[in-house]
């Protein structure tokens, strides 16, 4: 319950406040100004100030300057009087209580780690600016790494050497920069099976079969993973026994399987089609074609010529009206004058 | 056993008596069966009495003519092999016996003489989905492939030992792989040899057919006897001429007395007269051409895909029968796989089919292999050991050759169009600009697709 007016105060912070506890009213009935926005006129008190700071001036300026500087030369604060630190009575052996702690305020009920009710004076910007600010700095904090601590790191910088036949396997490591992650235990191991050393090719192929799946034929590489332990090293360390244990197997002459057929089953080539190299225009090429456009056109004009380019439309007109030729003309035939003896019809 | 009856006071006052069910259960309300209503209890109508007969109304029925038995299938099947409305082509040659190879036909139409026409209708070599209704009469390009089918011929004839072509026609589909069939036929016919065709191989495997064990084989074997008896009538039809001119030379055992002379043609009417005997008779008629100076054989088969698998038959022990135990496939196989090979020469042609083919992994393999074998000896691929295929369809394939069908070039392509032109089927001027966008658009010359593209699709 108390959280919840602790947080009612801590946001009431952020707006203008009414009272400011600074001062004590001088009057019974204090005066308010609920709308205005300029300074309460405060007491005066500055006449008492600047008395104080006379005396402290005149203070300082009665001190030994070189008391100061035996001081910082003994590498101690100043020097205290040792006669005074004998304890004689009983009664000085007694310590004192320690001052009871800060009442604790009404927000703070039941919540002992709040602590006092704090003031608020008017005079700071609320958490969530002071949350903003803090991830500015942080930003430039870091900025300011980057600048300025970044380019030491090339010192640090090792030529690469490539891997040599010795080290045939590469191992691969996630990091998650520190963060917790359930991948981060992950290593996966390659290695090309022509790369590993004293094989013979028949225990080559036996490698090969044995690691299944894992191997990719196009590249002639067994990839393995194992994220079954709890650490990286765990991992690594039984990615490496079961290689040994892989080539303890290919080594092994009990059994070459020579009789299994390998299986790539699983791997599925990738099919890339590359653009013909004939088909690409060259100036050579470029002028074949028009010569042979030219002569095409030229054996077309020379078939047109003897009249033997044949016309599909023309064809069949010459065919239709030797068809209409070669059909016999109906002959006109008299028609007789009918004389029958039925009724004519005159109109 | 106690009877109940007989303490009748007790029988009610026992638990087990309660009726038995659930307080709160509607099963047994929902389940009974419906009341009886008062018009049930009334039972039929008395004698006399009327009632009111509502007639469902009938439904409209297709009072159309049904068409007759096997219209339908005639109509599926017909062929037409000429068009009248189509122009003659003028100028255009005949195939002949002495011209299969000659300077004129190369790369030219040539027409299809009339009793040729007549022995490939008989061993239906015509397809209704090839172009043959929209001309004048059944014509032909002698492409390049088909020049090397004469070529073919012209080895088998010259050979002195009696050389036997085996080859699977493969091609794209509408690549022109069963008018090539047809071509190889036709020149058979042609040059007088016997021709022995399967235009479907389907028609063997898928069950349509009757089929017997045949006695006394092991494994066993199963003979097509109706089929058998139709592929017999279709020799004789097709091959009378030289069938004719053979007696039976031996005593083949049959069960019907034959009379020593005999001929061939004979022989095979009496098997397509005979279903029951028509293997042995196929087999007796096999016998006789097998025989020295008899002409040489064209075997023949369309949609080779088909008997590379099990068929549709069951054994005895209710085992799909493979189609190689079909006796009339094992005959041809025989053949194809060059297992037997023929005494007095010929060729066996197998085509694959482009629009119909059964998914036969030892054809499509031994066919790679086949390409292979033709450009590199060495370098063969290998079969994928962990796909399941059909073994014996695989050893029987081995050492086959493919004829590996291309699109036509364009000296090609223009004659066809030349041809069609001349025919009245294309209305426009065949240049080169025409044939080259023709030839294009149908996929570098495929002649099923030109075809399409020029004579059959109208703009």
């Amino acid at each position: 319950m108390a959280t919840v007016v602790k947080r009612l105060v801590s946001y009431s912070w952020q707006c203008p406040r009414r009272i400011a506890p600074r001062y004590t009213p001088t009057s019974a009935i204090p005066w308010q100004r609920p709308f205005s926005s300029t300074i309460r006129p405060f007491k005066d008190d500055k006449s008492d100030l600047r008395e104080e700071w006379k005396e402290l001036i005149e203070d300082l300026q009665e001190m030994d300057p070189e008391t100061f500087k035996n001081a910082i030369e003994s590498g101690g604060g100043m020097e205290i009087d040792k006669d005074d630190m004998d304890l004689e009575e009983l009664s000085e052996f007694d310590i004192e209580p320690p001052e009871p702690k800060q009442k604790i305020g009404f927000w703070g009920d039941g919540e002992e780690e709040l602590g006092a009710d704090e003031d608020y004076y008017g005079d700071d910007i609320s958490a969530l600016g002071h949350g903003e600010l803090e991830q500015h700095r942080e930003l430039r904090e870091y900025a300011r790494l980057a600048a300025w601590e970044l380019p030491l790191l090339s010192k640090l910088a090792k030529p690469f050497e490539p891997p040599s036949k010795a080290t045939p396997l590469r191992f691969r490591y996630t990091t998650y920069l520190g963060e917790n992650h359930p991948a981060a235990k992950k290593v996966v191991v390659e290695f090309c099976a022509s790369d590993m050393p004293n094989l013979t090719p028949q225990q080559k192929d036996k490698l090969i079969k044995l690691a299944g799946v894992r191997y990719n034929p196009s590249t002639d590489i067994v990839k393995m993973s194992c994220e079954m332990f709890e650490t990286q090293a765990q991992n690594k360390r039984y990615l490496a026994d079961t290689i040994n244990n892989l080539l303890a197997e290919a080594r092994d002459e009990k059994d070459t399987f020579a009789d299994v057929p390998f299986d790539f089953r699983h791997h599925k080539p990738k099919v890339r089609h590359e653009f013909p190299k004939e088909w690409f225009l060259t100036p050579a090429r470029k002028q074949y074609l028009e010569t042979k456009r030219q002569q095409q056109l030229e054996k077309d004009a020379a078939l047109e010529t003897k009249g033997k380019l044949i016309h599909g439309a023309k064809i069949i007109e010459e065919a239709l009206v030797n068809q209409l030729a070669a059909m016999p003309v109906p002959e006109l035939v008299e028609v007789a004058p009918t004389r029958g003896r039925g009724k004519q019809r005159l109109r | 056993m106690p009877s109940i009856t007989a303490h009748a006071s007790m029988a009610s006052r026992n638990l087990l008596a309660a009726p038995r069910t659930a307080s709160f259960s509607t099963s047994c309300l929902r389940f009974a069966l419906p009341p009886k209503g008062k018009a049930s209890q009334a039972g039929p109508p008395a004698r006399g009495q009327k009632s009111l007969h509502l007639k469902k109304s009938a439904r409209p029925r297709d009072t159309g003519k049904r068409p007759a038995l096997g219209e339908r299938k005639m109509l599926r099947k017909r062929i037409v092999l000429s068009n009248t409305n189509a122009l003659e082509v003028h100028g255009m040659k005949d195939l002949n016996g002495k011209n299969l190879r000659a300077e004129a036909v190369k790369g030219a139409v040539v027409g299809l003489p009339e009793p040729v026409v007549d022995s490939l209708r008989a061993v239906e070599a015509f397809k209704t989905t090839q172009g043959w209704n929209m001309f004048r009469r059944p014509a032909t390009l002698m492409r390049k492939e088909s020049l090397q089918i004469a070529a073919f011929v012209d080895d088998v004839e010259a050979a002195v030992g009696k050389k036997t072509v085996r080859k699977i026609i493969v091609g794209d589909r509408a690549s022109g792989k069963s008018t090539l069939l047809l071509q190889g036929l036709a020149m058979a016919f042609l040059r007088n040899w016997v021709v022995i065709n399967i235009p479907e191989a389907k028609d063997l495997v898928i069950g349509h057919t009757e089929y017997a064990p045949l006695p006394g084989s092991n494994p066993t074997q199963y003979t097509q006897d109706a089929y058998t008896s139709n592929l017999l009538s279709q020799i004789a039809r097709s091959n009378s001429a030289v069938l004719s001119k053979y007696c039976i030379t031996t005593d083949h055992k049959l069960s019907i007395l034959l009379p020593p002379s005999t001929t061939l043609a004979k022989l095979a009417e009496l098997g397509a007269n005979t279903p029951e005997l028509s293997w042995p008779i196929f087999t007796a008629l096999w016998t006789e051409l097998t025989q020295p100076d008899r002409p040489p054989i064209m075997l023949a088969i369309d949609g080779v895909g088909h008997i590379m698998n099990n068929s549709a038959y069951l054994s005895a022990d209710a085992q799909l029968v493979h189609a190689h135990d079909l006796a009339l496939v094992r005959h041809f196989v025989d053949h194809l796989s060059g297992r037997t090979t023929l005494p007095n020469g010929g060729i066996v042609l197998a085509a694959t089919s482009g629009s119909n083919q059964p998914a036969s992994p030892a054809l499509e393999f031994s066919i790679q292999l086949a390409e292979a074998r033709a450009k590199n000896p060495i370098d063969l691929p290998n079969w994928n050991p962990y796909k399941t295929v059909d073994q014996r369809s695989l050893q029987s394939l081995k050492d086959v050759d493919v004829l590996k069908l291309n699109g036509l070039s364009k000296e090609e392509a223009r004659a066809i169009m030349e041809y069609y032109a001349a025919s009245g089927m294309l209305r426009r001027t065949v240049d080169e600009r025409l044939v080259s966008e023709t030839w294009t658009l149908a996929g570098n010359g495929n002649i099923g697709e030109l075809e399409k593209g020029s004579v059959r699709l109208r703009m």
